[in-house]
């Protein structure tokens, strides 16, 4: 809840001022596991994502049960024995770009960005510093973001008898499509 | 038969009776009637006894159609209040042809799995009951 608050807050104020906050509630984030026995991928196509072109401020939010799995056994595993989806329901990203983007919203281009801050996944948080590619067209803001996780960094613990199934560090990558504030 | 015999079977009867009933009492089944409007006041009201509530359970849930989304995952939003939703993505290869069947302002009810409160409610492998 108080991860909403804040994107509602985000929201709300820069609807009071000429720059509204940009919001996508249908972002995708994918990852992908890369073990010795089996590949995984798994993708939610209902993260929350929230810019403040001003601030460089950026929030994102997705529930660990809105991944989907090829086969419903990992989804079952993934969340019950790994992530543990009921005490710990959700990942975040609270972070800054390295500078606002509020000049480059009228410009066309692609554009990248560096962009740091914090990853909370089971209910441990870590710096993530990586770099974020931001297409900017007349109506629409792209972003795209690739980093790796340690998932020993976030006290997931993977079973010695599938050890070989998962990896150690599991890539994703996350996907928004903002749209542009009507002026 | 023996005793012993006997004695061990009594024991391995009494021990699947008990995983059983602890399986089954563990395995929520029942479908959880609410409208649109309820769940997203619930979750906003207090999250976590929303969680208990709702999350993972297969709810049967009633709401005003807004918004119907093809990609990147079929979706019907259903009004919840201003600025918060319900997004029911719709089951996998069941409902492909569903955005066509439903309409904006139409009233739906859905059968789905409760994922939790982000911006919006989000409910997954939703079908539709009745429109």
């Amino acid at each position: 809840m108080r991860f909403l608050t804040f994107i509602l807050c985000l929201v709300c104020f820069f609807q009071n001022g000429q720059t509204q906050a940009l919001v996508d509630r249908n972002g995708t984030s994918v990852f992908f596991s890369d073990a010795i026995v089996e590949d995984i991928t798994a993708t939610n196509n209902q993260v929350l994502a929230a810019l403040d072109p001003v601030k460089g401020t950026v929030a994102v939010s997705m529930l660990m049960r809105g991944f989907k799995f090829e086969k419903s056994l990992m989804e079952e595993h993934f969340n019950e024995n790994y992530v543990e989806s009921e005490k710990f329901p959700k990942a975040t990203f609270k972070g800054t770009l390295e500078k606002p983007i509020q000049d480059i919203m009228t410009k066309p281009g692609t554009y990248l960005f560096k962009v740091s801050g914090d990853l909370t996944i089971h209910g441990i948080t870590r710096p993530l510093a990586t770099q974020v590619t931001l297409v900017v067209t007349a109506g629409t803001i792209a972003a795209t973001t690739k980093f790796t996780v340690r998932v020993e960094d976030h006290g997931i613990k993977v079973p010695s008898i599938v050890i070989e199934n998962i990896a150690e560090e599991v890539e994703v990558t996350s996907n928004f499509n903002f749209q542009k504030p009507t002026q | 038969m023996s005793s012993k015999v006997k004695w061990v079977v009594i024991v391995a009867i009494v021990l699947l009776v008990g995983v059983t009933v602890a399986e089954l009492s563990s395995f929520r089944t029942d479908t959880v009637k609410v409208s649109a409007q309820e769940l997203v006041e619930a979750y906003l009201a207090d999250e976590a006894t929303a969680d208990v509530q709702y999350a993972g359970v297969m709810i049967q849930l009633t709401g005003v159609v807004t918004e119907i989304q093809e990609s990147p995952t079929p979706t019907v939003i259903l009004y919840g209040n201003g600025m918060n939703q319900i997004q029911c993505v719709l089951k996998t290869g069941v409902n492909q042809s569903l955005p066509q069947r439903v309409g904006v302002g139409d009233t739906v009810t859905f059968t789905g799995v409760c994922n939790g409160l982000l911006m919006d409610v989000i409910i997954r492998d939703c079908s539709l009951l009745t429109n």
